[in-house]
């Protein structure tokens, strides 16, 4: 006599062959409830339902939508970029700051020389 | 199988670029459409309701589609991981609503042959959906991923948190309970 994790364990393997596709593979259950329940979970998988062919073609086309939605945001965002990933705004900041620093050390070093 | 095939293809690495990612997730939107279909179908009353959270889980899979690492996990168990997650958000939402509102949408998708074959099937269809909705959330959830999308109890393990053994328990019972439901549903009848 088979126990519940035997019994359990023979519903599954069946239940696992069913859904893979493989209904025909299913071992007779040695028992009436394995049995019952191998034919309700076979039932149950022909039950299922599938999408509308216009709902998956809607919803794919939102979705390349999105896709290309995204693409060019990012395109946008690389534009911004120079050389080794430098953001365009951001090097001529730099250049800026470093002209400013170099134009009033200048100016102080002139200043001196004067002075001298 | 799909999933396998998928898992096999995700290994290369990273998507590189905008045309692979688009190729790649169109391949798997076509696998996977009619699963996450099924699985809101078999989690949600009402059609709409059911394709509204397809929706919003393959917009929410395409967001995150670059981060997503197959060296980490399978796509199946990702996917599954922010469908659990969108119906558990929506049902946050939608509280007060019960989950029990009859399901009397004809299926005409199906096509057996004569309108009256159509139509029970589709009552039958109806039925089992109620039956589902009835059992407790662990249950629902196992049977809802086991039959929609065909993954195995350690992945099924992995989007929920809980056990492999405990997985299986859990859906042999829920089994057992929904034959038992849904012959009493069929008398009924």
């Amino acid at each position: 006599m088979k126990n519940n994790n035997d019994k359990d364990r023979e519903l599954l393997d069946n239940l696992d062959r069913i859904l893979e596709g493989h209904g025909e593979e299913v071992k007779e259950p040695s028992d009436e409830d394995t049995r019952s329940a191998t034919e309700f979970a076979r039932k149950m998988a022909s039950m299922r339902e599938k999408p509308t062919d216009e709902f998956a073609e809607n919803l794919k086309a939102d979705l390349i939508h999105r896709l290309a939605e995204q693409e060019n945001k990012q395109e946008s965002g690389d534009h911004e970029l120079l050389f080794w990933g430098i953001p365009r705004r951001k090097l001529w900041q730099g250049t800026l700051a470093a002209l400013i620093t170099f134009i009033i050390i200048a100016i102080i070093f002139i200043i001196i020389l004067i002075l001298d | 199988m799909a999933d396998r095939q998928v898992n096999m293809d995700s290994v290369q690495g990273t998507v590189p670029d905008t045309v692979s990612l688009a190729e790649e997730f169109g391949r798997l939107y076509e696998i996977y459409l009619p699963k996450i279909y099924q699985y809101a179908r078999y989690r949600v009353a009402g059609k709409e309701a059911a394709e509204d959270l397809t929706s919003d889980i393959f917009n929410k899979a395409l967001d995150g589609f670059r981060r997503f690492d197959p060296g980490k996990a399978a796509f199946s168990t990702w996917i599954f991981s922010i469908a659990r997650n969108t119906i558990i958000d929506y049902y946050r939402k939608h509280a007060k609503e019960s989950k029990l509102i009859k399901d009397t949408e004809p299926e005409y998708s199906l096509s057996p042959d004569s309108p009256e074959e159509k139509l029970s099937r589709s009552e039958e269809i109806a039925g089992l959906r109620e039956c589902i909705l009835k059992l407790n959330d662990n249950e629902q959830e196992l049977i809802s991923l086991k039959f929609s999308g065909g993954i195995t109890n350690r992945e099924i393990a992995r989007v929920t948190g809980l056990s492999e053994s405990n997985v299986g328990t859990i859906l042999c019972r829920a089994i057992r309970k929904l034959r038992d439901d849904f012959s009493g549903w069929y008398y009924e009848k």
